[in-house]
């Protein structure tokens, strides 16, 4: 078994909605955040997080960053409790974990050089500026001020900062956003030479459609809770998405309502000269029951969910809810703690 | 005590302040409300209104000291009202707050960076001011009433520093710090006058005789609870002329509660701040 860079067992956090009263203006309320959240990150693993808008990634990477503390549960740093004191918790994630915010916009008239020293006297570490701004690709924007910076520059300075230190673990949110393609690509590249050396990554990142080569690793998340936990390949199988293919043909669609004993067709495309459907759970020998049945079959191949699919599958969203409002007819429900909410 | 994170915050935030754009369009006010005024309140032919005319050092300092009520005051109100809220707008903070360097840390480096960012140009602007009417008068300085003169702008200025911060910490957009940093500035600058009337006015006291007792002694009384007023009360204690019935030791006090508190809230707010 890989060890453990860290653990959270049963963490909750909730944050604090003002709702001031005459006499207590300063009242407040627990409002959304996580909820009783179990998972464990191995060393050199990449673990995608993704959810619908408001689903708690951010709050969660947040809590492993150490800068929101924890209201209940365990946290375990390289096999070590922290939780009994809540300051040491903070400062030791904060020591070892490297955090990159989504969009943080640098302005200002210091340059990306004295910013990173800025940092590094945070951490109380002597930084090779050089090599860590040549890691990120700023080298030769040095000595230019902040408001100089182009929005791909701010990310790459916001992953400086977040690898100073050599942290052991690294949340990325958003990694990609105003990257150019290029410089993604060598940043999924850097991604994965820092996992190679055993450094854990949780990558947030609405660009799913590139995280599916990167991850090793999937945690589904919705309002606040873990709904799937995995490799995409298990995750597919819990939720039933595995074990389907897809095919194409010329002519007349097949009768597949009476050639099917068990599988069932979810989605089904007619043209005018061809034909292209999906099918879960096909019987074993269907292409052959097809070709002996004269269909003409141009293309079958096995058809992998991606992870827009595997989340609306796991929350029981629709796509436009959750790219544009959650509805409040989901599977999960907002749990709550009894108390004022 | 000494911790070399908290001293590179302050360095920083000192270096970044006095080479701001607004430090450039502050000097000339600071330098027209202390210097100019301390030049002008030792002029030897001055007379104020009501028959007055300082005559000692501290006397005219005191009058100097509307400079750094009016300027001061306000220029320290515009260094720090977005001491914490542009790096939260920006997201810097969320940086800033998973750095390991501990909040309390944080904090302290925040509020005395902005604290000495401000209080570096207005002590050298009322030290040349005291050497200018020591010059004017062809008096020396008295070392103990000089160092108290000092503290007390110090304390004035942190005073309006840490309430800027403390409404940077609640604010999420600039509008709303700059607005209470002003707005608690006029209040204490220009409509405490009003308090201390409307109070006196229904204590039964009548206003608009200046010279009146009882009006002194409210006033005296309402300025413990007015930044302007406590500093004023720590300048008083260099000036045997004036007594408005609130001993030194009561001014210092209402001086350590406006710091000591301020300074409790603002770290607390600090330590429980959300990105």
């Amino acid at each position: 078994m890989a060890d453990k860079a860290i653990e959270i067992v049963d963490v909750t956090f909730r944050h604090k909605i003002p709702r001031p009263r005459f006499l207590k203006p300063w009242h407040s309320v627990n409002g959304p955040g996580i909820f009783g959240l179990n998972f464990a990150l191995e060393k050199g693993a990449i673990i995608g997080l993704v959810g619908p808008n408001g689903a708690g990634k951010t709050t969660l990477l947040r809590v492993l960053a150490g800068i929101n503390k924890i209201d209940q549960g365990t946290v375990l740093l390289d096999g070590t409790d922290l939780s009994e004191s809540s300051e040491s918790l903070g400062h030791e994630l904060r020591s070892n974990v490297g955090h990159m915010p989504e969009q943080v916009r640098w302005s200002g008239r210091a340059t990306v050089r004295q910013t990173i020293e800025q940092f590094a006297e945070m951490r109380s570490k002597t930084i090779d500026t050089h090599k860590l701004l040549k890691l990120v690709g700023l080298l030769s924007k040095r000595d230019s001020t902040l408001d100089e910076l182009s929005q791909g520059m701010r990310q790459r300075l916001s992953l400086a900062i977040a690898l100073m230190g050599n942290p052991k673990i690294l949340l990325l949110d958003e990694p990609f956003n105003g990257l150019d393609p290029v410089a993604a690509k060598s940043v999924e590249k850097m991604i994965k030479q820092l996992a190679s050396r055993g450094v854990a990554i949780i990558i947030s990142s609405h660009q799913v459609d590139g995280l599916v080569d990167l991850i090793d690793n999937l945690l589904l998340i919705h309002r606040g809770q873990i709904i799937a936990d995995g490799s995409i390949d298990q995750i597919e199988t819990i939720l039933g998405l595995d074990n389907r293919i897809e095919l194409s043909g010329l002519g007349d669609i097949p009768p597949f309502e009476t050639i099917l004993e068990n599988g069932v067709v979810i989605e089904q495309t007619i043209e005018a000269t061809d034909w292209r459907c999906v099918i879960q759970h096909p019987d074993v020998n269907l292409i052959e029951n097809l070709i002996a049945r004269g269909h003409k079959i141009t293309e079958w191949r096995r058809k992998s969910p991606d992870i827009v699919e595997l989340l609306c599958c796991a929350t029981g969203l629709e796509i436009e809810e959750i790219g544009m409002d959650i509805q409040p007819t989901t599977m999960v429900p907002l749990r709550n703690t009894g108390e004022e909410e | 005590m000494f911790n070399p994170q908290v001293f590179s915050t302050i360095k920083r935030i000192v270096r970044q302040k006095l080479t701001s754009t607004r430090m450039f369009i502050m000097m000339p006010i600071l330098i027209l409300f202390i210097p100019g005024m301390a030049w002008g309140f030792a002029d030897p032919d001055i007379m104020l209104p009501g028959g007055v005319k300082p005559e000692s050092v501290m006397e005219v300092m005191f009058y100097t000291s509307l400079g750094v009520v009016f300027a001061g005051t306000m220029c320290g109100v515009l260094l720090a009202f977005d001491g914490i809220s542009k790096d939260r707008f920006s997201g810097v903070l969320e940086v800033k707050l998973s750095q390991p360097m501990p909040r309390k840390h944080q904090s302290i480096g925040i509020a005395v960076g902005h604290w000495f960012a401000i209080l570096i140009p207005v002590w050298s602007l009322w030290l040349i001011a005291t050497l200018l009417v020591c010059y004017r008068l062809g008096e020396t300085i008295i070392i103990t009433e000089t160092i108290s003169s000092f503290i007390a702008v110090a304390l004035i200025l942190f005073w309006y520093v840490i309430f800027s911060l403390i409404a940077s910490t609640f604010s999420t957009d600039q509008g709303t710090s700059i607005a209470f940093g002003v707005g608690m500035w006029f209040l204490f600058t220009f409509l405490w006058a009003l308090v201390t009337s409307i109070v006196a006015f229904a204590s039964g006291v009548n206003v608009g005789e200046l010279n009146n007792p009882e009006m002194i002694r409210i006033e005296g009384f309402l300025d413990l609870l007015s930044p302007n007023g406590v500093f004023h009360h720590l300048l008083e204690t260099n000036l045997t002329a004036i007594d408005r019935g609130v001993p030194p030791i009561v001014s210092w006090l209402a001086a350590a509660v406006w710091s000591v508190l301020p300074w409790l809230w603002f770290n607390s707010r600090m330590t429980k701040i959300q990105p």
